[in-house]
């Protein structure tokens, strides 16, 4: 049950980190800025708030995903330290929140939905909910 | 009792109450202060008008240029703010000002009724020969579509910062640009243009916001 729980963690962080680096990537080379009435992820990188302070959020997202992929890679062998567990558990929240902050701009105020951001979105929040299945089924120290 | 191989037994117990807490509050502390900074962003600089530049309406630059750079844009699209605060600005400076890009910028407001206006009112700057002080004002107080920010009011007041004459008002509010505006579209659309930005340089079209290196490896063997 653990294990199954470690091996969906580490398939939801590698899915999680080549989405963001093909954002990342797009961001990057300009490849899609077109706007097309409806929107969509044209509209969302292209917005302002597709950067934080100079950051692309791209970029902040595939930093988030490499560090789990590498967590919930040491996080395969059957001895692994708990503060994994507890980092896995912070970096996850963190991104979690972060996701559902950039998912209410797109709602309410860049009136686009990008497909691949819901994708990562939801990768973070089923990574977190693995998180928390996985602490739950460990006694406290 | 047999020998056999050595099994590190996993760990029992997992992180402690404290030690989750701990990193719960810097997840939330590094979310909060990533979206304070993201939400301090100083807004885009004012264009200065590079030196050296004619511009008569919607053309700059000189007749007698080699390239000629057609745009297609609308004033509420993103991208074509990415491509006007950026590549165009170098453009101006390196290729237009040296008399070797003449640029024509054309009308495809398509987002919304504040496209429309924003394009009335570009036009009407023209008519004073402020065309493009008008349109990179516009591109840098570009916010989300159709939200006020291009309302006929604040176009008005956009225009009493570049200091021009009450004659814009009477141009804007009596719609004297609406009808070439619509035309402008139209013939776009009939050209083949769907998104925005596309470009024809020098007939050969193409679509997205382009960075000032791409216009470059395009630009310069038609100067040759």
């Amino acid at each position: 049950m653990a294990a199954r729980g470690r091996l969906t963690a580490l398939a939801l962080a590698v899915l999680g980190s080549t989405i963001s680096a093909y954002l990342t990537w797009v961001h990057y080379s300009g490849q899609l800025a077109l706007c097309r009435g409806a929107g969509g992820c044209e509209t969302v990188q292209a917005s302002r708030y597709a950067e934080l302070a100079g950051w692309p959020v791209a970029l902040l997202g595939l930093i988030a995903f490499l560090a789990v992929t590498i967590l919930a890679t040491l996080r395969l062998r059957a001895d692994a330290p708990p503060w994994m567990l507890t980092a896995l558990f912070g970096i996850t929240l963190a991104g979690t929140i972060f996701a559902a902050y950039l998912t209410g701009l797109e709602v309410f105020v860049i009136h686009a939905i990008c497909p691949w951001c819901v994708a990562v979105d939801s990768a973070m929040a089923a990574l977190f909910v693995v998180a928390l299945l996985e602490l739950r089924a460990t006694p406290r120290a | 009792m047999p020998h056999g191989p050595r099994i590190i037994p996993p760990s029992r117990t997992g992180p402690s109450a404290l030690q989750l807490g701990i990193a719960a509050t810097i997840a939330i502390i590094v979310v909060g202060a990533l979206i304070f900074l993201g939400n301090v962003q100083p807004p885009a600089p004012p264009v200065a008008a590079a030196p050296g530049i004619t511009s008569s309406a919607n053309v700059m630059g000189t007749s007698s240029a080699p390239v000629t750079i057609e745009e297609w844009a609308d004033f509420q699209c993103p991208a074509c703010r990415a491509f006007a605060t950026g590549a165009e600005r170098q453009l101006r400076t390196a290729y237009v000002a040296t008399g070797k890009v003449r640029f024509v910028f054309h009308h495809l407001a398509f987002i919304g009724p504040e496209s429309t206006w924003a394009a009335e009112a570009a036009e009407c700057a023209g008519e004073e020969g402020r065309f493009f002080d008008f349109h990179d004002k516009l591109f840098a107080l570009q916010r989300e579509e159709n939200t006020g920010a291009f309302t006929k009011l604040n176009l008005q007041k956009i225009a009493r910062d570049l200091g021009l004459s009450t004659g814009f008002d009477v141009c804007l509010t009596g719609d004297r640009f609406a009808q070439r505006i619509r035309a402008d579209t139209e013939a776009g659309q009939q050209k083949g243009v769907s998104a925005t930005p596309t470009f024809f340089i020098n007939g050969r079209k193409i679509e997205g916001s382009l960075s000032f290196e791409q216009l470059g490896t395009i630009i310069d063997p038609l100067i040759k």
